[in-house]
């Protein structure tokens, strides 16, 4: 039974989460329904709103100082001052949280414990080679 | 001197004014000093209701059925609307953005990780070669070195030596023997 033709580098090619899919390999991209076109025309609509926005400003006779971008200073808010009142304490973050701060100091705690004390045995037998001894 | 002594009056008068100020405000003055923007145009909680969602589209300039927050799992994310993880590399170079170098337009939301997705750093566009083919070929020649390299460790395969041997009566007066004495003969063959 023969195995068919191996696949063709379009329908071999998956999306995951470091690439995405090209737009000729989208079947979104051939979609022309009417229900498509009107959400395009209605970003456009928005899209265009902005433009013309940021138009005015730019070429005012009298340009304001800086012309400050909403969409940054609510991007900076939302990283920074959004984050302590939008955060809640539930099982997923109490338990990364912990992961995360307490986890790395108690294994470097038991990490170096165990060197120590493996350095301390092998001292108290007397079997240490010491480093960079000057004898 | 009066005019320095009124100075210095009004001096701390503005400080206890602003003391006052200070203690009757519920925010730290100087919060948001360099924006003029409102509270309800700032980002804000999960929105909860239908109105909430339309009004959080409308704040980040999106359409309502674009919109989507992040879920709501008490990460800090807030309302803050998720958009595709793809890197500014794969937007058009050719399009006249308000910020070319930034490849976005003046009011459009921006990724949380807007800064991960710069053309400096990661770069999502798709790759001729489909992702896990390259990450099985890499794979099978990164095994295939280490199980061999394992194996020469493990199993070492070399022509045969002997101990090296050295001139001079195996070097007696470099070691740092006495000169003035015969040193001991050395023979390294037999006939």
């Amino acid at each position: 039974m023969a195995a068919g033709p191996p696949p063709t580098a379009a329908e071999a090619y998956r999306p995951n989460r470091f690439v995405s899919l090209p737009a000729e390999l989208d079947p979104d991209t051939y979609d022309v329904s009417p229900e498509k076109r009107r959400a395009e025309a209605e970003r456009l609509a928005i899209r265009a709103r902005l433009k013309r926005q940021y138009q005015l400003q730019l070429n005012n006779p009298n340009p304001p100082a800086i012309i400050e971008d909403p969409a940054l200073v609510r991007w900076a808010y939302a990283r920074t001052q959004n984050v302590y009142p939008t955060f809640r304490p539930t099982p997923k973050t109490s338990f990364l949280g912990a992961l995360f701060a307490i986890g790395p100091i108690v294994f470097w705690i038991a990490v170096f414990k165990a060197d120590r004390d493996r350095k301390e045995k092998l001292i108290q037998e007397g079997k240490y080679k010491r480093p960079f001894s000057v004898f | 001197m009066a005019a320095a002594g009124v100075r210095g009056v009004l001096w701390q008068r503005a400080a206890a004014r602003l003391w006052a100020v200070r203690a009757a405000a519920p925010v730290p003055l100087g919060a948001r000093a360099a924006s003029e923007m409102s509270k309800d145009l700032m980002p804000g909680p999960y929105p909860r209701t239908p109105e909430e969602r339309a009004a959080a589209a409308k704040k980040y300039n999106m359409r309502v059925e674009d919109y989507e927050p992040y879920p709501d799992d008490g990460f800090g994310y807030g309302d803050y609307p998720k958009l595709p993880n793809k890197s500014l590399h794969e937007r058009d170079p050719w399009y006249q953005w308000d910020q070319p170098d930034m490849r976005h337009n003046w009011g459009e939301p921006m990724h949380w990780d807007f800064d991960m997705y710069i053309r400096n750093r990661v770069d999502t566009s798709p790759t001729p070669v489909p992702w896990h083919t390259m990450r099985k070929h890499f794979l099978v020649f990164l095994g295939t070195m280490l199980i061999m390299f394992g194996l020469g460790e493990m199993y070492p395969s070399y022509r045969p030596v002997g101990p090296k041997q050295y001139p001079f009566n195996d070097l007696y007066l470099e070691r740092g023997g006495d000169p003035n004495k015969e040193p001991p003969v050395v023979t390294h063959y037999e006939i």
